[in-house]
């Protein structure tokens, strides 16, 4: 028995060191990671320092981690110190955590809310000893905090809006993705993507859920596949689930067109292979940069409106950008939607560009 | 002994028997509503995507009839597949890497548990909650949290691989996996000494056995079953991420006890653990064939996994009334 727990923790030792020689290695390889920041568009860092508490949902999913490399590059360049506390989905946790901050006397609060009606009271908690609250995401209608808002109904329901055109003159059913139950920027895409397919009689829409796990989302799709002969379209709400969710549908000999939702790098070269018909840019990094920023201008005494709104931006092939010009999408119900190329989209998404972007120049929504 | 483990694979034959009638109402339902669920296509997917789950229900299956728990087994298979993929990525996305590694770390993290509960006399629950935790940590820090795919075509092959061009290669090393847990559980003195164990360890321990070191090898090879599991899931995806495998536990779990593993410890059978994931993988699948609305579709597969728990405990509490009734005559 000795033997064998002696043989194990040297294995346990050896593997140890590996894995931290191959989190080296694998860094030089194929992954949705952004490129290395360029020192020369970096803004200058402000003298004061400020400490920011960072309540997330989670730091394990794909894109809140590019938030966080966003939010953390934001803070090297503007001199913010970030603390960052995951809750993993309870809102209890969560609420200990904004609590904690308060204690503390952190200088500001981003907050990526788990419950937007849950952390109302402890939001003005926080308001009411001096600190801005900044709630990513998703509106929270508290006393006096700011909502850093990138519109997630809006952008679905472009996307459901391009399918059914697209598929004006078919009939057959559309696929759609979502995230969990409960999550409101799941809900949210899913709303406005619903919304938008109901203006099409002719499209039938069936919905599974992925679980934010490309493994579950690639089991949905096979599935949504193989029970629908008359499918023509998958839409799904997050990258992230998307490449599983394209495997799938490989897997089970489906071809369909797909659409997907982030703009992360790996969902652009689906783009480039003319695998996915677009997606939408929001550049998961860039939106973290971009709330540090609001953050730090609050801090240092800019006046600004209380709803600051990210831009996205929907990017697809050339051919396909044609079509949404030519059917006069770039404007659906009063909301205009700018469109770039993959080109373009791999630019905004660059740590060079939105640093650029949110540089000095940068004027929040007044 | 022998008359023991010859009533407790009377009661599992009972078990089996209603599990088939449901598996084959559920199949009916669902043709029912959508035709092609029986298509060939669709029962062969629903065999491919159910492979991994069931070789972590087999392994599932020694720990519950030994009467403990892994609560790591979801994180683990996570931190297996993301550590071992990023290891066969440096050394050159070299297949037999992937394997090896998803097995010895599989095997590994097994015998840290067997350890913290054999030696150090830690409550199951408590021994596998930190391994959870511990599991957790490791993928979030070697992964960064970052999405990488997977380029070789053998570990392709091995995830979406077809045998014959029909078969899927995965269900294949889920058969094979079946039949050596069927070897060890049946016919070797692991597999007697599992069910004392379950039974009743003191008495275990009266016969001879030295239950230390038969549950230290329980939970290795539950480790290594997960490994296995952690490859099959790695290699069907083709990406590394650190959400692989969520709600693999739960399906696990459910699979085995569905199938006639009792929570309780001391009887289970390998053969009901695959119907159990056959039902769970045929339910999933029915649910979007049936075209059930997303939000209600986790729903009921909760509440059949709460009836089958439920089912369990009813017919535990039979059989110590019957062995009550039994005692005093």
């Amino acid at each position: 028995m000795k033997k064998i727990l002696s043989g194990m923790l040297i294995l346990a030792l050896m593997v140890t060191m590996l894995v931290s020689c191959a989190k080296s290695d694998s860094d030089t390889s194929k992954t949705q990671e952004s490129e290395k920041p360029v020192d020369s568009v970096a803004p200058t860092p402000s003298d004061k320092k400020m400490v920011i508490g960072m309540a997330c949902i989670n730091l394990s999913d794909a894109g809140l981690v590019l938030i966080k490399n966003g939010a953390d590059l934001a803070g090297e360049d503007f001199n913010c110190e970030l603390i960052w506390k995951a809750c993993e989905g309870n809102l209890d946790t969560q609420i200990d955590q904004i609590r904690g901050f308060i204690q503390q006397k952190v200088d500001a609060i981003w907050l990526d809310s788990c419950d937007v009606a849950g952390v109302v009271d402890v939001i003005n908690e926080a308001t009411d000893a001096g600190i801005q609250v900044l709630t990513a995401g998703s509106k929270v209608e508290a006393k006096a905090n700011y909502n850093l808002i990138y519109p997630d109904f809006d952008d679905a329901f472009f996307a459901g809006t391009v399918v059914g055109e697209y598929y004006k003159d078919k009939t057959g059913t559309v696929g759609l993705i979502v995230g969990s139950a409960g999550n409101l920027v799941s809900e949210k895409r899913q709303e406005g993507f619903t919304a938008a397919i109901k203006n099409y009689p002719n499209l039938k829409l069936v919905s599974g859920m992925g679980m934010w796990d490309a493994n579950t989302s690639m089991t949905v799709a096979e599935d949504i596949v193989r029970s629908n002969a008359d499918l023509l379209h998958m839409h799904i709400i997050a990258d992230g689930m998307s490449y599983g969710a394209y495997q799938g549908i490989q897997n089970a000999g489906a071809k369909i067109t797909i659409s997907a939702n982030d703009g992360d790098n790996a969902a652009l070269d689906h783009l480039e292979n003319k695998e996915y018909l677009f997606d939408n840019v929001v550049g998961n990094e860039r939106l973290g940069y971009w709330g540090i920023v609001i953050a730090r201008r609050l801090f240092d005494g800019e006046e600004m409106a209380t709803d600051q709104y990210l831009p996205t931006y929907k990017v697809m092939g050339e051919e396909m950008l044609t079509f949404v010009k030519d059917h006069n999408l770039t404007e659906i119900n009063g909301v205009s939607y700018a469109t770039v190329t993959i080109d373009e989209a791999r630019k905004i998404v660059s740590s060079e560009s939105y640093r650029k972007e949110f540089d000095a120049t940068f004027v929040p929504t007044k | 002994m022998g008359k023991l483990k010859n009533n407790r694979i009377k009661n599992v034959e009972i078990n089996r028997i209603a599990n088939i009638g449901i598996l084959i109402l559920l199949m009916c339902v669902a043709t029912a509503v959508n035709k092609s669920f029986l298509s060939v296509s669709n029962l062969l997917g629903i065999l491919e995507q159910n492979s991994a789950k069931g070789v972590m229900a087999l392994g599932a299956t020694f720990v519950l009839i030994s009467g403990g728990i892994d609560l790591s087994m979801e994180n683990g298979l996570t931190m297996m597949a993301v550590t071992a993929s990023l290891l066969h990525i440096s050394a050159g996305e070299h297949p037999l890497v992937l394997i090896l590694l998803c097995i010895l770390i599989g095997a590994m993290v097994g015998a840290v548990n067997g350890f913290l509960i054999s030696k150090l006399k830690l409550l199951p629950f408590v021994a596998t909650l930190g391994m959870m935790t511990i599991c957790k940590g490791i993928t979030h820090w070697s992964s960064e949290g970052k999405i990488m795919f997977l380029q070789s075509k053998t570990v392709s092959f091995i995830g979406r691989g077809k045998v014959f061009n029909v078969i899927p290669f995965q269900t294949i090393v889920l058969i094979l996996m079946a039949i050596l847990a069927a070897v060890i559980l049946y016919r070797t003195s692991l597999g007697t000494s599992t069910y004392a164990l379950g039974s009743n360890e003191e008495a275990a321990k009266y016969i001879g056995i030295n239950t230390a070191l038969q549950k230290f090898k329980v939970y290795v090879l539950n480790g290594s079953f997960i490994g296995v599991a952690a490859l099959l899931t790695v290699s069907r995806v083709g990406q590394i991420s650190p959400n692989l495998g969520s709600g693999s536990m739960m399906d696990a779990i459910a699979a085995a006890v569905i199938g006639g593993t009792s929570t309780m410890g001391g009887r289970g059978s390998i053969g009901g653990t695959l119907i159990g994931i056959l039902i769970i993988g045929v339910l999933i699948n029915a649910l979007t064939f049936m075209n059930v609305p997303v939000n209600a579709q986790s729903a009921i597969k909760g509440i059949v996994i709460l009836f089958a728990i439920v089912a369990d405990a009813l017919f535990a509490s039979v059989q110590r009334r019957k062995k009550k009734v039994n005692d005093v005559v």
